[in-house]
């Protein structure tokens, strides 16, 4: 049998955002999947859910995403098949997986996505970030991709422990805005989901207004790191 | 047990039903030493009554940790048990790194007695000759299982198994429904006086002959150390010259 390993990706999803607020965790991506450089499918959902217990979005490749999902609802069901009230919680579901990308890493054929995952542990909001070479860390908001240089620097200046779910909300968009303006393979159409001790809920997807008209776009000179006199 | 026809293998049944082999097998545990099992709110307890070979040779170990929040003692073929602990202990510390968390105790002795389930319906394999007990901790507290070679498993408040354990059962049934609110210490006693109960008089009990272990919230699974034990046993013989 012919082996093959995932050398680069091919249909791909950008940034995703995810903070812990009052409530749990809120998280937030857009809803395109790029062909390389063209917008292919404009209107699909990066995150999902696992059980009533855990919330994850990814960016990087589609295929490899709806790999871990079935991978994790999997494991969910086997839960449920035993039927002796054990169930696991997001952090479970994050060691797992994180011990299965390391392992694929190591053989040279990853799964080639970055993960946020957000739940529950011990009662307390529990988000954590996992990537394709295995690496898992947690903290109080995490970004992937291109919002490590462009919007985590607006989260980390703003993020407190008991932010509502408005002021969530604006504080992420306002990273989500960013992107959409730098960069290349973001768009403008977004969705948020969040998971609370009563489980997950989705948001539905909506199209934010950006101002393309700013002056320092149409005058680039006013960029005070212009750099010709 | 007289032997029967149908009895050549496990995969053969007698017309009543039954399988030889099986019941063969768990004649095994009875020709093992005792091994006693209790559990109170807030801790698990194990306790065995070890032998040696010979008067020169060493007790032999039946008590070992599976991991922080587990551990196992058998009575019957010591080899069969070493191996079971062997693989308890792989897939609890192979759970730990997936999981990042410990195994649940029932997970982890429901796959041992699917496996028990194999060697009972092959013809080329025979069942476990051993008993186990398992003392381990999950959110609910502390749990006691005994698993057996016919592939079921059960959870216990006390249980004892191995040679002579109707005394240490009788024991526990007299006493168990006590146990609930004990102290580690008083929880001990119950323990050790249990195995006292099934020692017949010419068996030495001193702390290499008798192992003790016990797993609880606070506590991470640990052996008590020989000196603990030996503090307990004379203890009891004390209070037992005071009774008399």
């Amino acid at each position: 049998m012919e082996k093959s390993a995932t050398v680069s990706p091919i249909l791909t999803g950008s940034s995703v955002i995810a903070v812990k607020y009052s409530d749990g965790i809120l998280m937030c991506t857009d809803t395109l999947a790029s062909y390389g450089s063209m917008a292919m499918f404009k209107e699909i959902p990066r995150m999902a859910a696992i059980g009533k217990s855990t919330l994850i979005g990814a960016s990087g490749e589609y295929s490899d995403f709806q790999e871990i999902i079935r991978i994790l609802r999997q494991k969910d069901t086997d839960d449920f098949i035993e039927h002796d009230g054990i169930t696991l919680n997001a952090g479970h579901f994050a060691s797992y997986i994180s011990s299965v990308m390391y392992g694929k890493r190591n053989k040279g054929n990853p799964l080639y996505n970055s993960l946020l995952m957000g739940g529950f542990v011990n009662s307390q909001p529990y988000l954590a970030y996992i990537d394709l070479y295995g690496t898992h860390i947690l903290g109080d908001y995490h970004v992937t991709g291109f919002a490590h240089y462009i919007s985590k620097p607006i989260i980390a200046a703003e993020w407190r422990p008991d932010l509502t779910e408005e002021e969530a909300k604006i504080l992420i968009e306002k990273g989500m805005k960013v992107l959409w303006y730098r960069d290349a393979r973001a768009s403008d159409r977004i969705q948020f989901a969040k998971i609370t001790r009563n489980g997950v809920e989705f948001d539905d997807p909506y199209k934010f207004n950006s101002d393309w008209d700013q002056e320092s776009f149409k005058n680039y000179s006013l960029n005070p790191l212009y750099p010709y006199n | 047990m007289l032997k029967s026809p149908y009895d050549t293998d496990c995969i053969t049944w007698s017309p009543q039903g039954r399988l030889f082999q099986i019941e063969y097998a768990m004649e095994a545990i009875k020709q093992g030493s005792l091994c006693v099992g209790l559990k109170s709110n807030d801790y698990a307890i194990l306790a065995t009554l070890n032998r040696a070979p010979s008067k020169l040779a060493e007790y032999q170990q039946k008590l070992y940790e599976i991991d922080e929040h587990i551990g196992l003692c058998f009575s019957g073929l010591t080899a069969d048990g070493r191996l079971i602990c062997k693989y308890l202990r792989t897939e609890a510390l192979n759970y730990k790194y997936t999981h990042g968390t410990n195994i649940n105790p029932q997970r982890l002795v429901g796959k041992l007695s699917d496996k028990a389930q194999i060697k009972t319906q092959r013809h080329s394999k025979r069942p476990y000759g051993v008993g186990c007990l398992v003392i381990g901790l999950d959110e609910n507290g502390p749990h006691v299982y005994e698993t057996s070679p016919d592939a079921n498993f059960y959870e216990y408040y006390a249980v004892a198994i191995g040679a002579r354990c109707q005394s240490a059962k009788t024991y526990l049934e007299k006493n168990y429904e006590t146990f609930s609110n004990l102290s580690k210490d008083e929880l001990i006693i119950h323990a050790v006086k249990a195995v006292k109960s099934s020692a017949q008089s010419d068996v030495e009990l001193n702390g290499r002959s008798v192992s003790v272990a016990i797993v609880g919230r606070d506590t991470p699974f640990k052996f008590l150390t020989s000196d603990e034990i030996e503090a307990t046993l004379s203890q009891l013989s004390q209070a037992m010259e005071v009774e008399v």
